[in-house]
Order: C-alpha cells, then sequence, then structure tokens
C-alpha cells in the first residue's frame, strides 16, 4: 500500500516532468475515443433502426368476410409449415378493433362497426427480409386473402444499404481501437524511454518485476479511461447542442419508440467508452512494457543503456 | 561467496566476451580486476548481479548458480549487491537524500526507516550537509558518495564497483578508494573494476587481470599489470 501511493506519486511527476508530449498523445487518445464514439453512436442507432424496420416488414394478409375463424386457423397452420415463415399471429376483428382504439383514442368508433373496414388478418413474420417477396406472391393466390400489405422493395434496398453502412462502421471502429492502443503504446514507449535511468536504477536495486511494470500499466489505463471521459463529455455536449435540431427532424419523437433516449444513449455510449478506453490502455500498454523490459528483463535493459551512452 | 568455474561469454552478437575464467573470492574479500578496456572487467561484474548469465561453466554468487535462478528471485539477489559506476547512475530531479531513500522506497521501507537510515548512512559516507542538494550542484566525488550511500542503504554483503574512479581526477579518486576500503574493512565483500593503475598500485590488495576475455594473473599482492601482461594486453 505505502508502495503504490510512492508510486502514484512517482507517476505524478512523470506527468508533470514530460508535460507537453504527454499532452500531444493525451490530445491523440482523446481524438480517437470521440471519432470512435460518434461512429459508435451512429452505429447504435443505425443498429436500432435496422432491427426495428427488419421486425416490422410483416405481411399481413387481410381475410375475407367470408372466411371463417377456424378455416382463417387452418390457413395459419398452413402458412406456418411454408419455408421461410418464421411465426404467424392470428388477428380478429375485435382485436383489430382494440388496437385501432389504442392507437387513435379521440375517434369516434361507430363507424368502424361494419364487417369489412377492419377485417380479420394473419400477420406473416419472415425468417428474413429478403424472402418477404417471394412469400407475398405465394400467398396472395392462397384461397381467403383478399388484400396484402407488406414493406416494398425501396424498405429492402434501404435495409441492405443500411447493412453496408453497419460493416463499414464496424470495420472503422476497430481500426480506430487500434489506432488508440497505438497512441497509448507510442505514450508508454516515450515514458519508459523518458525513464530508462529510473528503470535501471529500479532495477540494480533490487525492485520487481511488477513493482517496476505497474507505473506504466496505470500510465496506459489512466490515459485510456481520461480520454474516454473527455471524449464522452465531448459528446454529451454535441448531442445536447444538437437536441433543438433533433426535434426539428422529429428524430427526438422517433428515438421514445426505439425505445431509446438521448440520456440512454449517453449512458450506454459513456459506459462503452469508460471500457474501452481502459482496456486498450492496460492492453496497449502491456504490449510496449514486454517489448520494452521483456521477461528477461536484462537484455532489454542493455538496448536502453547502449542508447543512453550513444545519444 | 562468489564462485566462476570455466565460465565463458558470448554475447548475441557473437562476441566472445569471458573464456574459461576460474575464480574464487571469499566473503570479506577486497578484489581489484583490472585490464585494458575491452578486456571483459564489466561483463565479469555484471555475472555477479545476474545482468547477464554464462553461455559455458557455471558461476555461484551466495551458493546459488545464477543460470537457475528465476526471473522473480533476481530482485531479492540483487537487493543482497551493491553496484557503483563510472557514471553515476543518479536521478537528476531527485535530491541526494531522495535519490539514496529511493533505494528503501521501492522495496517499501516505512517513512520512519527511511528517515533513521537515509541520514546515518550519509553520515557515514561524509554527505551529512548535502542531504538538499541536487546532482548537479554536486562534485563528482559528492555524486559518487551518493551512489555509494544508495547502494549501502541496503547493508549489501557484496558491493561491486565499476571503474567507480573513472570520471574523477586523483584526489577525489583517493577519497572514494578509501571510502571502499573503509567499507569492506566493515565486512562487505568488496569488488572493484578498474584500468586506473595508480588505483591499483596505491592499495596492495589481491588483484585480477583480465585481458582480451581471459583471466591471465590473480595475485594477492597486488600491483598493476607487469611489463609482460601489458605487452601481451
Ligand atoms: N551488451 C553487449 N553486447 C555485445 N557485446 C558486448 C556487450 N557488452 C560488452 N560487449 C563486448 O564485450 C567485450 C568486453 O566488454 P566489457 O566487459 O565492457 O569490457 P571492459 O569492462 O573490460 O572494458 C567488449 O568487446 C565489448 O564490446
Ligand atoms: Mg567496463
Amino acid at each position: 500500500m505505502r508502495s503504490m501511493l510512492f508510486l502514484f506519486r512517482e507517476f505524478l511527476s512523470s506527468l508533470a516532468l514530460n508535460r507537453f508530449l504527454h499532452f500531444t498523445y493525451g490530445v491523440q487518445v482523446t481524438i480517437s475515443l470521440l471519432v470512435l464514439g460518434i461512429f459508435l453512436v451512429l452505429m447504435l442507432g443505425a443498429a436500432v433502426i435496422w432491427n426495428r424496420v427488419g421486425n416490422n416488414l410483416l405481411i399481413h394478409a387481410y381475410m375475407s368476410s367470408t372466411m371463417t375463424e377456424t378455416g382463417i386457423l387452418q390457413l395459419k397452420n398452413e402458412l406456418e409449415q411454408m419455408d421461410h415463415v418464421h411465426d404467424v399471429e392470428y388477428r380478429s376483428q375485435s382485436d383489430a378493433l382494440a388496437i385501432w382504439e389504442a392507437k387513435n383514442p379521440h375517434m369516434d368508433l361507430g363507424i368502424l362497426e361494419s364487417d369489412d373496414i377492419l377485417p380479420a388478418s394473419l400477420i406473416i413474420r419472415a425468417t428474413h427480409p429478403r424472402y418477404i417477396q417471394g412469400l407475398a406472391e405465394q400467398i396472395k393466390s392462397m384461397p381467403g386473402v383478399e388484400e396484402l400489405r407488406y414493406g416494398s422493395e425501396m424498405v429492402q434496398n434501404f435495409l441492405k444499404v443500411m447493412m453496408i453502412l453497419i460493416s463499414i462502421g464496424a470495420v472503422t471502429i476497430l481500426l480506430l481501437l487500434v489506432f488508440t492502443a497505438s497512441s497509448i503504446s507510442n505514450i508508454i514507449g516515450m515514458s519508459i524511454y523518458a525513464r530508462r535511468t529510473e528503470i535501471r536504477i529500479m532495477q540494480l536495486v533490487g525492485a520487481t518485476w511488477w513493482f517496476i511494470r505497474w507505473p506504466f500499466l496505470f500510465e496506459g489505463v489512466f490515459f485510456g479511461t481520461v480520454g474516454a471521459i473527455v471524449a464522452s463529455l465531448i459528446i454529451w455536449a454535441l448531442l445536447l447542442m444538437m437536441s433543438e435540431a433533433l426535434k426539428l427532424s422529429e428524430l427526438t419523437l422517433a428515438l421514445p419508440y426505439f425505445g431509446l433516449n438521448t440520456g440512454g444513449i449517453f449512458v450506454v455510449l459513456a459506459l462503452l467508452l469508460l471500457s474501452l478506453g481502459g482496456l486498450v490502455g492496460f492492453f496497449g500498454s502491456l504490449r510496449t512494457v514486454n517489448t520494452f523490459l521483456g521477461r528477461e528483463t536484462e537484455v532489454n535493459l542493455d538496448a536502453l543503456r547502449v542508447r543512453q551512452l550513444t545519444r | 561467496m562468489i564462485k566462476f568455474v570455466s565460465v565463458g561469454l558470448t554475447y548475441p552478437n557473437l562476441v566472445n566476451c569471458l573464456r574459461n575464467v576460474n575464480l574464487h573470492i571469499q566473503k570479506q574479500e577486497f578484489v581489484f580486476v583490472v585490464g585494458p578496456t575491452g578486456g571483459g572487467k564489466s561483463s565479469l561484474m555484471k555475472l555477479i548481479y545476474r545482468d547477464a548469465i554464462p553461455t559455458s561453466g557455471k558461476v555461484f554468487v551466495f551458493n546459488k548458480d545464477i543460470a537457475k535462478m528465476r526471473i522473480r528471485e533476481i530482485p531479492f539477489h540483487r537487493r543482497r549487491i551493491g553496484v557503483i559506476f563510472q557514471d553515476f547512475l543518479l536521478l537528476p530531479h531527485k535530491t541526494a537524500f531522495e535519490n539514496i531513500a529511493y533505494a528503501l522506497q521501492i522495496r517499501g521501507a516505512s517513512g520512519r526507516q527511511i528517515g533513521q537510515l537515509v541520514p546515518e548512512v550519509m553520515d557515514w559516507v561524509g554527505l551529512t550537509k548535502r542531504q538538499k542538494s541536487y546532482p548537479h550542484q554536486l562534485s563528482g566525488g559528492e555524486q559518487q558518495r551518493v551512489c555509494i550511500a544508495r547502494a549501502l542503504v541496503n547493508k549489501p554483503d557484496i558491493l561491486l564497483a565499476d571503474e567507480p574512479t573513472g570520471n574523477l581526477d586523483p584526489d577525489t579518486s583517493k577519497e572514494i578508494m578509501d571510502l571502499l576500503v573503509r567499507i569492506n574493512s566493515r565486512g562487505t565483500t568488496v569488488v572493484v573494476a578498474t584500468h586506473d593503475e595508480n588505483v591499483v598500485n596505491d592499495y596492495r590488495k589481491r588483484t585480477i587481470v583480465i585481458s582480451q576475455g581471459q583471466m591471465i594473473a590473480d595475485r594477492t599482492e597486488g600491483g598493476y599489470l607487469n611489463a609482460e601482461e601489458a605487452a601481451n594486453a
């Protein structure tokens, strides 16, 4: 514990000694985490929308008024046996009416009482949006089906584009993670080099493996998490600033529909960034520490010493 | 205390640094290791504090084969050995006191222990008044004293000095050598590697001559290279 305190003070003084370089690299880490965070927000939004739209791509098959309930249930059974059908839901006339009522509480329901306006329906969900077109064609010609409604081709193309965008985003995020890790590696490499005499002395007076490495690992995690905190705060500020614009574009109105709100997004994002920053910081610095101060401390120490002497 | 059995050391770049060195240093001995630059003196010292391991033969320190030592045992091995160098290796942004305290802090010593041990050892090496000075405010001799104090504060069994007077003028060199002899008389084994002829001739101590990686002489009466050895080197 006393050692920890001592090491922490050493860490602070090392920060103070190399203020400028640490600041530069810190900014670098923060910026990459910031871009990463913005991508995460976009991805999160895209993924949610994709999921919702995908799930909403249902085929509504409205039954002709001549169909009896048993007939409809038999048809439901048939449909469930078909390839690419995920599930089928039966919505009776009274169910449909109840849903309509809930969505439009102020409407006079009298006009809807007649049979034809809100017919019974089967709602078919495909195993994947791409099968919808084919399924719809098959179902259209089945007896008892009066009318069919399903997501148009445009919606499906939209989904394809979204999928591509999500993939690109994922790759970008991976690249940014690598970039952040290498920034942190640089910070640590610089720190090790700046403190090579100290490391040499520590080794000579018998400091243990962990005692020597711990400050560098701590430094890595420190830069990762501080970068993440700053990046999160900036993103939060951006979200706040944009909230007016978002309201205008009705996106915020849409968000609750997707089961989200700006606060929720932010918390998820901040936690994600923080853990990513911390992990990347730890492993980034561990890598550098291990290359410079390998398990066989001695071998690389000579390299450090030679560098110092030939400086 | 220190035993070399037909030790050979080849560096990764194939420099053949030590060949068939046999050597036995007893507890409380004072030994000079002399010879021309590049002869292998520093490498011999490195083997003792396990900064290198022999490529052939065996090195025993405190009756332990240093090649068989586990990585995590190395720090504890080194805590029993003080090392000082020609280029003093002090931390420039720490005072003399803090530099010495450093060797205690890395072992988790308490503030009270530090407050007691550091002034004590500083008095002993003659630095009573320089506690708050930074290395750049100290003369070469004083800096070397700080290094010696740092090596001594952990009460080592062996003190290794690699060219301790290499950067010092003759008078200061003598002061430092006197200090090393005084440390030896307290019971610490002292090994001094040097190519400073005057230093060796002033103190009649056991002298080992290393040239081109080989031990070519081991005389208890001391004295620097004789004419023949000088010619060979
Ligand atoms: N880390 C190292 N890697 C490769 N060669 C080395 C290393 N250290 C020393 N040498 C070589 O080993 C030989 C002996 O060096 P050293 O032990 O430093 O001699 P001395 O201390 O007597 O001057 C020299 O030729 C030197 O170049
Ligand atoms: Mg040398």
